[in-house]
């Protein structure tokens, strides 16, 4: 009796688990395509400048981040004031960060690897679909795997653009990015919510000076 | 062709050492005097500046504009106007922050970063900032201006500015450029357009 009940408890718990909220209830089907391409930080020749509010712990931070492609596969991700002190200079080359520079106030494990994941969702263009769900309201959603996460890609079906890269773990929802102002394949608004932390990040494009 | 290289490098070096003078201690003593006697006679400083902020793996630097404004003894206002606003004062050992309507304030009382920051910025837009207590400075004459190079001595400021360098126009002894060169030697250069000295300023420019 009692190994029947760990095994329902088991049962239970495994199918819970795959019961994300994102895609709870939605109807599976079998996408043509096994990846997804993030187009938004995917040109090499874009520099990508966004002014930038954050907001983390009661505490508001303000400056400019500014994203460049160097290769496939390897982004620089660098964090300035508005006078131009930089706060973090990252890259990410392949699922890996290297740190070139972060302030000390700021040089915590538990920072940077937030800051990582965060910005490897951002970035990061070649997905391979391990999932695909389509809903009511007329979006796709592709469900890839992120190291011990998954990201969910919402697209919408009708303009094709990427609105939405939801990061989960097993059972709930973490991160949401939110693209808007789409122009070019340059999402001009850009809003990174934590929903297990007081961290919101938003981001608008600065176009080059003529 | 190894020595040919050898031979243009050894001139293009001879050029760098040619087009950057170092002045003579007379000449830095008339030159800091001159700095000094100007500064001491200033009661405002209000100017519009564009700041380039330089990556070595941009294609272009990022191009900010705006207005400075300064009052003794240590009012300074910096106003980004473009590509976007915003507002930064400092006033009374605080940081006051306008982020397009966002506003915010830090007490630089108890941030010793800001409050070297505040400093050096206060002293750089006056060009009075000849501290050798603060700086290894050496100065340069470098075509029709001066070129002061300070080198924190500061082990903290170090971590994020590895050398200052102030440009100042010769005949008015004012500066005209800062350039803030990090380790990596990515940097932020300020340039100083139509900057006047004593114009009435009202106080009310620095409320936020």
């Amino acid at each position: 009796m009692k190994r029947f009940l760990i095994i329902n408890l088991f049962i239970l718990c495994l199918f819970s688990s795959c019961a994300i909220s994102t895609v709870k209830g939605l109807s599976e089907y079998d996408a043509e395509v096994t990846e997804f391409s993030n187009p938004y930080f995917a040109n090499a020749d874009i520099d990508y400048v966004y002014k930038t509010k954050i907001k983390a712990y009661n505490n508001d931070f303000g400056g400019i981040l500014i994203i460049k492609k160097i290769k496939e596969n390897n982004h620089r991700i660098v964090f300035t004031t508005n006078f131009g002190n930089k706060i973090f200079d990252f890259e990410l080359i392949n699922n890996e960060m290297k740190t070139h520079f972060i302030m000390k106030e700021l040089d915590r494990k538990i920072i940077i690897n937030t800051l990582k994941r965060d910005f490897q969702t951002l970035t990061q263009e070649h997905n391979k679909i391990n999932k695909a769900f389509s809903d009511d309201e007329g979006h796709l959603i592709f469900q890839s795997k992120a190291e011990k996460r998954f990201n969910h890609y919402i697209v919408n079906q009708q303009t094709k653009k990427l609105t939405q890269i939801i990061n989960t773990n097993h059972s709930k929802e973490k991160v949401i990015l939110s693209f808007s102002n789409i122009k070019n394949s340059i999402a001009e608004n850009i809003n990174i919510q934590h929903l297990t932390a007081p961290i919101e990040i938003n981001i608008s494009y600065l176009s080059p000076q003529e | 062709m190894r020595n040919i290289y050898t031979l243009l490098f050894l001139c293009i070096g001879i050029q760098i050492s040619n087009a950057q003078k170092s002045l003579t201690t007379e000449e830095i003593s008339t030159f800091k005097s001159a700095v000094e006697k100007l500064d001491s006679n200033t009661q405002t400083i209000v100017s519009d500046f564009v700041q380039y902020k330089h990556l070595s793996f941009l294609s272009n630097d990022v191009e900010t504009q705006g207005k400075l404004a300064f009052k003794v003894p240590g009012l300074v206002k910096w106003e980004y106007t473009s590509p976007y606003k915003y507002i930064v004062i400092f006033k009374d050992d605080k940081l006051f922050i306008d982020d397009e309507g966002d506003k915010s304030k830090i007490d630089i009382g108890s941030n010793k970063m800001f409050k070297g920051l505040n400093s050096l910025i206060t002293n750089s837009v006056k060009g009075n900032m000849f501290d050798e207590n603060a700086f290894e400075i050496s100065y340069f004459k470098v075509d029709d201006f001066y070129l002061v190079k300070f080198i924190p001595k500061d082990e903290n400021m170090l971590q994020f500015i590895a050398k200052f360098e102030l440009k100042f126009d010769i005949k008015t002894s004012d500066v005209t450029e800062v350039k803030m060169i990090e380790p990596s030697e990515d940097y932020t250069k300020i340039i100083f357009k139509n900057k006047t000295r004593n114009t009435t300023l009202d106080e009310a420019v620095f409320n936020n």
